[in-house]
């Protein structure tokens, strides 16, 4: 046989095999330096990718051979790229440490190659250090097949990545070492002394006393929304100044893909006048939902679609401790230019309350109902309209399958949740005439009700000094629409509907006082890895003991939040929200072999200690899991090659 | 030498589990990327430098360096102090700690501090080894304790806690409270046994930033007053109001 005949039919085999070949190779080459870069006004050295801040975006369609060439640039530094929520070869997956992934040397490469099995709305930035905070960031947009929409209704005539994302004059470095000295160091709306003063004339010295040492003594503060301020927004890279612009014409229908791109923050997002249509989530699609506004936890991504009809809208991204807002605006192109940005008047702050120390139980004779309570608390504050049903049928229909730990509650304890109630309640003289009218069973209702009320009024009064409470309470003004997780539903049947086999219990652990962050009561350099069998179906519960909200993220797989939807239209989640004080649970198929991170997605709570390994691996019937990972997964053949 | 045990068991664990984790890779990594998730090194420093004047008048300068350099779990302190009251020779002293995390909110620590006394032309340095407890108490309270002993048969304890009160977010009050008991001491230039010294005060800081904090401070003061020795005549106790003015850096 002539070397011809053998070639053309390793080639034919080659292309038998490899169900890829045919498909599209779609190749990047992404370098990535240090560059001077101005956004606030002083320059300041930030990381680029061909020299850009932020990073460029990727395109993709679903079905491609992705080849992306990175080049390290950086002087002295390692450096890595994580495709946040793909579904790829562990190697591939670019977090350093795992699967045998080594970071990048300075002035080193490496090829990433996979398959892109997905379709949707995601991003990429930097697993080392903090060079996500430096800039390290980027879109990544897949699009089906033949960008033919996934469903009618996704059909649009414009396409706009929104990626929201925190600026800071200071370097991830340094914050992080100022974090270290002193946790407080970018707190600068604590509570004074005069706000105890007011509530002790507004609820007089027992009360603001009770209330006050419980949280002295669990050296807690209630405004710790955030660790770190001092922040300037971002709208694909662009201050509110600079004010991001997407055109459209009258009549188009628009996608709007939002990208929560920031280290360290949390967005209440809204178009005022403007509804959204939320279709995908974490870059799986949803059923439709029609909302007013929506808060997005960092890494999650939700794309929505709009109907512009105004010549002009602005988008508004605000920072959950109302430090600031990103800023964007939808122009209509045969219009005149769009007029400077209005600074919107900036949401009252929301105060931390007993509930989000997980301790607001209501009755504690009956776990169940109690957390029913805690739920309805939840929901109402952001659903105002809906209320009333609320209180009276959403016992069944929980948020997240919250089911507390009740085992390490005092009654002491109990005691103090009671008179955090009281507290709210004398907040506002003119509910108590209710509250004593009312049947004790439905005395917890109305009680549960309070928040909602308080923060009504506040917003009628537009009175921006009277304090809301409960860290889920995005203000929403009465009769508008803000997305909860209980409203996503998959659009297409989950494929696995099996029950979990187990649990695997999370427990997000903070000292805030000396900065430490943990899973399980261990900081990553000192924990043991998570197992799971390959195959294996099991239950994530997130158990939330700390004081602030953990958005924790799953690398290599989705899970399916639990969120009170039927098994098979729960929603696809990479990253999922656990409010403080909260238990929020995910099923997950482990259907891929390897290393993957799980990690609270605050960069500085991730760098203080907030990640686990979790490992996928073949078990020999009924042995133990093996105890060293299989590094050539199934999905790895042809991958590895890649690693130079 | 028990202390110089510790430090280098200290310094022993840092570097293995370094080894441990480059064991793992077939290849070293250019960088340890476990300890990038907890296991780093921080530092923090702070230096308090003031004038107090006393109701008679009388003024001194003091400054204190208190730093410190580690991981979550194993720091080295090292604390430093020099007074100098007006037409007086300048006593100073400095203690080197190590310190271990033992609870959310608390370190034990372990070491040595030195002080050196100026008596007209005569000096006394002294030795003696620390244990205490550093952290913060319910309530927001910075504690820290020690127990000292060592030559001349010192046993002292001593006792700091402040907390901060919020005026607003840049101008805060700090009450502190600061306590030495000396059970025993047969040194030349001792202090009486007893509460040797107490201070209870109220410094108030304007945080210009979060590293320059000039502060104004009051407080009353109590002396026990010198014990009866071969080479000092014993003294009366004094009390009495203090004011001051200082400057507080951090980096």
């Amino acid at each position: 046989m002539s070397h011809k005949t053998i070639s053309s039919l390793v080639a034919v085999f080659g292309l038998l095999v490899s169900p890829w070949s045919l498909a599209a190779i779609k190749e990047y080459h992404l370098n990535i330096n240090e560059q001077q870069v101005n956004i606030t006004g002083q320059p300041l050295k930030r990381i680029t990718v061909n020299g850009k801040f932020t990073a460029p975006l990727l395109e993709f369609e679903e079905g491609d051979d992705a080849v992306i060439h990175v080049h390290n640039q950086l002087k002295n530094q390692d450096t890595s790229l994580h495709w946040h929520g793909l579904l790829l070869p562990g190697l591939m997956d670019g977090v350093p440490g795992f699967n045998n992934f080594k970071g990048i040397a300075p002035n080193g490469d490496f090829v990433y190659r996979f398959k892109v099995k997905q379709n949707g709305t995601y991003w990429y930035h930097a697993h080392s250090k903090g060079q996500e905070q430096d800039g390290l960031y980027g879109p990544l947009v897949i699009y089906p097949k033949g960008k033919i929409p996934v469903a009618a209704h996704e059909k649009t005539d414009r396409d706009y990545v929104v990626m929201l994302s925190d600026f800071h004059n200071s370097s991830s470095d340094s914050i992080m070492k100022n974090l270290k000295k002193s946790a407080e160091y970018y707190q600068n709306s604590r509570e004074t002394v005069s706000d105890v003063w007011k509530q002790v004339k507004a609820q007089g010295l027992k009360v603001t006393w009770q209330d006050r040492s419980m949280w002295n003594q669990m050296r807690m503060l209630k405004t710790d929304m955030s660790d770190v301020t001092g922040y300037t927004f971002l709208v694909n890279g662009k201050t509110p100044q600079q004010n991001w612009t997407g055109d459209f014409k009258a009549g188009d229908k628009v996608r709007l893909r939002f990208i929560n791109a920031s280290a360290m923050s949390f967005f209440d997002v809204r178009i005022p006048n403007l509804k959204m249509t939320v279709v995908s989530a974490d870059g799986q699609p949803v059923k439709p939902v029609a909302i007013d506004e929506f808060r997005i936890g960092t890494a999650e991504t939700y794309d929505v679609i709009v109907e512009p009809k105004q010549a002009n809208y602005q988008i508004e991204a605000e920072s959950i401790d109302r430090s600031g807002f990103a800023i964007g605006t939808l122009h209509d192109e045969n219009t005149q230019s769009a007029s400077p940005i209005k600074m919107p008047q900036s949401r009252s702050r929301s105060l931390l309350t007993m509930e989000d120390m997980g301790m607001n139980h209501g009755d504690g004779a009956s776990d169940a109902h109690a957390s029913h309570q805690m739920n309805m608390q939840h929901d109402m504050s952001a659903m105002p309209e809906v209320k009333k049903e609320a209180s009276h049928t959403n016992h069944d229909h929980t948020m997240m399958n919250m089911d507390h730990d009740m085992k390490d509650m005092s009654s002491s304890q109990h005691d103090h949740s009671m008179m955090q109630m009281k507290h709210d309640m004398s907040a506002m003289p003119e509910m108590k005439h209710d509250m004593q009218a009312k049947t004790s069973s439905e005395q917890d209702h109305s009680m549960m009700n309070m928040n909602h009320e308080i923060q009504a009024q506040s917003e009628n009064k537009n009175k921006k000094d009277e304090p809301v409470y409960g860290w889920a309470n995005a203000s929403t003004p009465a009769g508008m629409k803000a997305l909860q997780y209980s409203d996503l539903q998959s659009l297409t049947p989950q494929p696995d509907t099996r029950a979990p086999e187990r649990e695997l219990v999370i427990r997000l652990g903070g000292n805030m006082e000396r900065y430490i962050w943990t899973i399980n009561g261990k900081k990553f350099s000192e924990a043991a890895p998570l197992q799971v069998k390959y195959g294996e179906r099991i239950r994530l519960k997130f158990v939330n003991d700390s004081m602030m909200a953990h958005p924790m993220h799953l690398h290599g797989m989705f899970m399916q939040l639990e969120n009170g939807q039927q098994a098979e239209n729960l929603p696809n989640k990479h990253t999922v929200i656990v409010p403080p004080g909260k238990t929020v649970t995910a099923l997950l198929t482990a259907d891929a072999l390897g290393e993957w991170a799980i990690h609270c997605h605050l960069l500085y709570h991730m760098s203080a200690g907030m990640m686990n390994k979790l490992i996928v691996a073949q078990v020999n019937d009924g042995a133990q899991p093996a105890s060293q990972v299989p590094v050539q997964s199934e999905n790895e053949k042809g991958a590895s090659h890649a690693h130079h | 030498m028990h202390i110089t045990k510790l430090f280098s068991q200290m310094i022993c664990c840092g570097v293995f589990s370094s080894i441990s984790v480059f064991s793992f890779a077939q290849e070293p990594l250019t960088h340890d990327h476990l300890r990038e998730h907890g296991g780093q090194v921080y530092q923090a420093t702070t230096i308090d430098t003031g004038w107090t004047q006393n109701e008679e008048g009388e003024g001194s300068f003091s400054s204190e360096l208190e730093s410190w350099v580690g991981t979550d779990e194993n720091k080295l302190f090292i604390k430093a102090h020099v007074e100098k009251a007006e037409s007086e020779d300048a006593n100073y002293g400095g203690s080197l700690l190590y310190s271990r995390n033992v609870a959310d909110y608390w370190d034990v620590q372990a070491g040595v501090n030195y002080e050196r006394l100026q008596r007209k032309d005569q000096k006394q340095d002294r030795w003696v080894g620390v244990v205490g407890l550093h952290g913060m108490a319910p309530y927001f309270f910075e504690t820290d304790a020690y127990l000292y002993a060592g030559e001349d048969q010192l046993w002292k304890l001593s006792l700091e806690t402040e907390r901060d009160l919020l005026f607003t977010q840049k101008l805060i009050g700090k009450p502190y409270l600061k306590a030495d008991v000396i059970l025993q001491d047969e040194s030349r230039y001792a202090s009486k046994t007893g509460i040797s010294s107490l201070q209870a005060g109220f410094q108030t800081r304007y945080e210009i930033n979060k590293k320059v904090m000039p502060f104004v401070d009051f407080g009353y003061g109590y002396e026990k007053g010198l014990k009866q020795t071969a080479w000092q005549t014993g003294t009366d106790s004094e009390h009495g109001w203090y004011y001051g003015a200082g400057l507080t850096l951090k980096f």
